[in-house]
């Protein structure tokens, strides 16, 4: 029975063989498959990480940060190191939790068209290349717009635009070391005035680029597009801006890509705008531009004054920039210009001292569409090998940068600083959840950064919450910088969608913040009446009756208004507490009209009775014992038939 | 001799079934693994077509994530109309066919026919896998939006590719064709052996 061995001999192979096959198996892969993989951190180093956020009742954060809303067209301000959410300021978009855009003022500001706005970078004021706590400034990327919020009463005062000839200002409101201008300038590139009709077939030259800059008036922070002005540039997609600080500060640096110039109908721009391997910074000398303007070297186009720089020499000059750059960053002495290489995985530095001499030498490589390009060797200092997708940089105070890594979910930390041992080499790289977009630190982007910590905002969140459905939130990373290396120890979970944030201590901020309006700071003080027996309601035309209205705990005064069908009602109302966090409502049931004055403050509204019979109105904010006993009466007296 | 020409049968439709199972598993995966994607994104190849593995639900993406990331880089869409598709298949049923008739046509050419087709199949299959692999990690478009090196992406085992771990395996669908082929091979051997012994090119000597 040899035969039988023999056979018993292949079968044993056959097995054998299989079992080697499936014993290095796909299924062992999927055993190891879990929601999300934890940090691996010991307990006693996750009790370390708590205390460092954890701010009791009654104590207070260090840093406010304000977190841009996105298309949400607000601005979240939030508390660091506790990553609480403090307050959602409402700008471009109707907010009814505040009344924004349903009273008389913030329609007029808003205007009548737009009820959204995108708002990507908030710009904190600054005073010699830090933040002052004045005012933030926002920017509006869908409709070419900036506006600033006053940082006593933390509201919206003031929309700017649509500003004539920008498309898709992403670039701003990045500000200037004093906050002479803030910036603006069109990611998308239009034929200008914006309304002029060209075929995309003519994008070359007919489609322009347009780069901005704000005039902000020093001691109200109003800006005036009459002392503002533009450049126009070829139709290259202006990404970001930075302006440069202390020996830098004349200049501002603004990042393209598509400097291919080319829009093709059919053809993915993702394509189409990736093809060159460098593309620009451009550095535009914003002090000279200032200057040429005074000498009336512009033309007026859509109502704004436009300088050509093709045809005003030494304004404008580009600097290769490894691939598609997204941030352009200078650093906090104002010496290096950072561009954040995207589509290449360095961040490419620049010296500011070479970009000059390299202008007096006329270094010039080529000249692009009239635009002069310095030799890359003749301004280029370094590049730091960060990683995959390297989007923004900031710095701390010891002289590293942490550039976020969009591609690899990924903060790189190098070294930046003359007299660093680590200047342009990598340091660091943590992983964070996941596809972070900008980075933030405490005055991270000022000449005087202070350290401690990063705050990377990050585009997905996938899953690292509690399901939610299809809809998922962004994610919000602190990263602790106390330790030798970086550590990720708290997430939070952000509204749509932070894009950047500002960092600032709140000792700059907090002693101009006022909580209660007096009747100097009311805005609509010229409308209030400060007491219930001052509440009136006068008829001033047939078709008109402008109430004279006030609130205190627990009443609305007057509690019953009469008009007649088809009235034009304009409601002043009046909060006449003077106690802080003494909010009350206002909403008038099945009339769109709501709001919540502040205490102190007077809102307005203006609508038309149009549809008669008793409807109640109420204080919609909860206040008081007795709250529910805060209403009146709006009768509307039918029209006689 | 009588036992194996009435046993012979087993192996040989079981071979047969094995060949018919393997159209139901995956030939080959890849999964690839990085910070973002902390549950994998990947790929099986089936005998008919490209598709996602079985366990695509708790994975963080499959053959369309796939597809999505490799545009970037210029890698082309993978396809289900390559004509592997179309042969592989056809051939898997030639060969489970001419293993039942192995199983009833008690000829020594027979099993020796359908073991020769069946390896090459098999080398036919993986120098298609590799060479379709190649050429996907080669042909990327010049004009992709990021520029990468042309890459061998791994057949087996564990790989680095720019920030994914990469791990692929063969699965089942190639087990079930290799198990087949062994018990093949096997049987073919066996009745070569019994028909030298016996010097015929029947294998059954009806008593």
């Amino acid at each position: 029975m040899r035969k039988w061995r023999s056979k018993t001999f292949y079968l044993i192979l056959a097995v054998v063989v299989g079992i080697f096959l499936v014993s290095w198996n796909a299924q062992a892969r999927r055993r190891h498959r879990g929601r999300v993989k934890g940090t691996g951190a010991s307990k006693s180093q996750i009790a370390k990480d708590a205390l460092k956020t954890y701010v009791p009742p009654g104590d207070f954060d260090k840093y406010y940060a304000f977190l841009s809303g996105g298309h949400s067209g607000n601005v979240y301000v939030y508390g660091i190191p506790s990553m609480r959410h403090i307050r959602t300021i409402p700008v471009f978009s109707r907010y009814s939790a505040t009344g924004w855009g349903y009273d008389l003022a913030s329609k007029k500001l808003m205007g009548d068209r737009l009820t959204w706005g995108d708002v990507h970078h908030p710009a904190l004021s600054e005073t010699k290349g830090d933040y002052d706590g004045r005012w933030l400034f926002v920017n509006d990327c869908a409709h070419g717009r900036v506006a600033r919020i006053d940082l006593r009463d933390f509201k919206t005062h003031q929309i700017l635009g649509p500003v004539p000839n920008v498309s898709g200002n992403h670039v701003g409101a990045y500000v200037t070391w004093n906050t002479e201008y803030t910036i603006m300038g069109s990611r998308f590139s239009a034929p200008i005035p914006l309304g002029t009709y060209a075929p995309v077939e003519q994008y070359k030259n007919k489609y322009k680029g347009v780069l901005t800059f704000i005039h902000v008036d020093p001691k109200t922070g109003y800006m005036d597009l009459k002392k503002s002005f533009q450049i126009v540039m070829p139709p290259w997609n202006f990404d970001l801006s930075d302006s440069g600080k202390g020996p830098s500060h004349e200049w501002t640096f603004f990042t393209c890509y598509n400097s291919e110039a080319e829009f093709i109908k059919g053809k993915p721009l993702e394509v189409v705008a990736s093809q060159r391997d460098k593309d620009y910074i451009v550095a535009v000398h914003w002090k000279a531009a200032e200057k040429a303007v005074a000498e009336g070297k512009y033309t007026m186009i859509g109502g704004m004054k436009v300088i050509d720089p093709t045809k005003v020499k030494g304004l404008v000059y580009g600097m290769y920039t490894k691939k598609s750059p997204h941030g352009v960053d200078v650093t906090p002495d104002g010496r290096y210009i950072v561009g954040n290489g995207k589509l290449a995985p360095v961040v490419v530095i620049h010296s500011f001292e070479k970009m000059l001499k390299a202008i007096k030498d006329n270094q010039i490589a080529t000249v692009d569409m009239g635009i002069p390009i310095l030799k890359e060797e003749a301004t280029k200092v370094a590049e730091v090998p960060v990683g995959l997708g390297p989007l923004h940089t900031v710095f701390d105070n010891k002289g590293y940068a942490y550039t976020s890594l969009f591609v690899e979910s990924a903060v790189a930390k190098w070294g930046w600083k003359d007299g660093n041992k680590d200047q342009w080499k990598m340091v660091d790289k943590v992983p964070i959840q996941y596809n972070i977009g900008h980075i933030a630190a405490p005055h991270g982007d000022t000449m005087h950064p202070r350290g401690g910590w990063v705050l990377a905002l990050n585009k997905l969140s996938k899953g690292t919450h509690l399901k939610i459905g299809p809809d998922e939130p962004e994610s919000e990373q602190l990263i602790d910088l106390s330790g030798p290396k970086m550590r990720v120890i708290y997430q939070a979970f952000a509204e749509p969608e932070p894009h950047y944030a500002q960092i600032c201590e709140a000792k700059v901020i907090e002693p101009n913040v006022f909580e209660v309006y007096t009747p100097q700071t009311n805005p609509e003080k010229e409308f209030a009446v400060y007491k219930p027996e001052k509440a009136k309601v006068v008829r001033k035309d047939d078709h008109t009756v402008e109430v004279f209205a006030c609130e205190i705990r627990s009443s609305i005064w007057p509690n019953v208004v009469e008009v007649n069908e088809g009235d034009r009602v304009i409601w002043h109302l009046t909060n006449i507490e003077t106690m802080r966090d003494e909010l009350h409502g206002f909403g008038i049931c099945q009339y769109n009209v709501n709001g919540v004055p502040c205490p102190g403050e007077t809102m307005t509204f203006d609508f038309i009775a149009d549809k008669p019979g008793v409807w109640p109105f109420y204080c919609t904010n909860f206040c008081s014992a007795l709250h529910q006993e805060m209403q009146g009466y709006l009768l509307v007296k039918p029209k006689k038939k | 001799m009588k036992l194996w020409s009435k046993i012979r049968i087993i192996p040989l439709l079981a071979a047969a079934v094995m060949v018919f199972l393997s159209f139901k598993f995956p030939m080959w995966e890849i999964y690839l693994e990085a910070n973002m994607y902390p549950n994998d994104i990947g790929m099986a190849i089936y005998a008919t077509h490209p598709g996602d593995p079985p366990d695509v639900a708790e994975m963080d993406g499959g053959l369309h994530e796939l597809n999505v990331l490799n545009h970037y880089i210029g890698m082309r869409p993978i396809r289900a109309d390559l004509p592997v598709f179309k042969i592989l298949p056809t051939l898997m049923v030639i060969i489970g066919v001419m293993l039942i008739l192995s199983a009833f046509i008690r000829k020594l050419k027979m099993i020796l026919a359908t073991v020769v087709v069946f390896a090459m199949m098999s080398v036919y299959g993986v120098a298609t896998l590799i060479y379709r692999i190649y050429s996907y990690g080669h042909n990327l478009r010049p004009d992709a939006a990021i520029k990468v090196p042309p890459f061998m992406p791994g057949i087996w085992g564990q790989n680095k590719l720019a920030q994914f771990t990469t791990y692929s395996y063969f699965d089942w669908g190639t087990y079930f064709l290799v198990i087949a082929f062994v018990v093949a091979f096997i049987v073919l051997v066996v009745d070569w052996r019994l028909q030298k012994k016996v010097g015929s090119g029947v294998i059954e000597q009806t008593a």
